[in-house]
């Protein structure tokens, strides 16, 4: 088989020994890819890195899937914390991501003001503030980097995904805030 | 008093040790990333399959 995933310069610097969030749409594209799924985890794990699943991720992962036994699939997937570690979710917690989703809100909203655009969707914002809560060790990976504006988040590397069967390639972004 | 002539490096004995152990570990860890690979990769194979059937039977409810 082919190599599909290919990373920007000094990608294994960038990521060593940090957490690092993931958006649905990358893990979804780990969900179809076998391929994909088994080089991205090399790189991790060669890197020492850990994968982090927030729970609004996990939500949007499993939401509107209409076939039951495709449900079970992805529960088991996304559930294996072997691969991907869960956050601590109690109500402490949640209270101050929530403050920070606010706040980024207010910020997106000043910022876009001038420009016509879609303001992120809740999850998104959720995520977001997700990482500002944690801020140091931490990293997200998403392919919408518009749903996450450069005055708050920095791109420090690129993962290219190539896939197989329309030769295609997509761009996943890894942030720091 | 004993006096031992030519006294065996204690740390050799030690340094020994330590590095089976190391190299076990190793293997061990290879072993579990392997057998949690395969059973992630058979879900993302069972994933696509159930896709498929989930959109054909979508599309005939919805018509």
């Amino acid at each position: 088989m082919s190599k599909q995933c290919f990373v920007s310069k000094d990608f294994d610097k960038q990521i060593k020994s940090k957490y690092i969030f993931l958006d649905n749409d990358f893990i979804s594209e780990l969900f179809q890819n076998e391929g994909v799924f088994v080089e991205t985890l090399k790189i991790f794990r060669l890197n020492n890195s850990t994968l982090v699943i927030s729970p609004f991720t996990f939500f949007e992962f499993l939401r509107d899937i209409f076939f039951p036994k495709e449900r079970k699939v992805r529960e088991d997937f996304i559930g294996n914390d072997k691969v991907f570690s869960p956050v601590i979710n109690t109500h402490q917690v949640f209270v101050k991501v929530k403050e920070n989703a606010l706040l980024l809100s207010k910020i997106y909203s000043h910022k876009r003001s001038q420009k016509v655009g879609k303001s992120p969707s809740l999850v998104d914002l959720f995520l977001a503030a997700r990482v500002m809560f944690y801020k140091n060790n931490h990293l997200l990976i998403t392919g919408n980097k518009k749903d996450f504006p450069s005055f708050i988040f920095d791109v420090i590397g690129v993962i290219n995904i190539q896939r197989n069967e329309n030769g295609s390639c997509r761009a996943y972004c890894v942030l720091t805030i | 008093m004993k006096i031992v002539k030519n006294p065996k490096p204690r740390f050799e004995k030690h340094s020994k040790v330590k590095k089976i152990r190391l190299s076990e570990n190793i293997k061990v860890r290879d072993r579990i990333d392997k057998k949690v690979v395969d059973e992630m990769v058979k879900l993302i194979r069972l994933g696509n399959q159930f896709r498929q059937q989930g959109l054909n039977e979508q599309t005939v409810f919805c018509q």
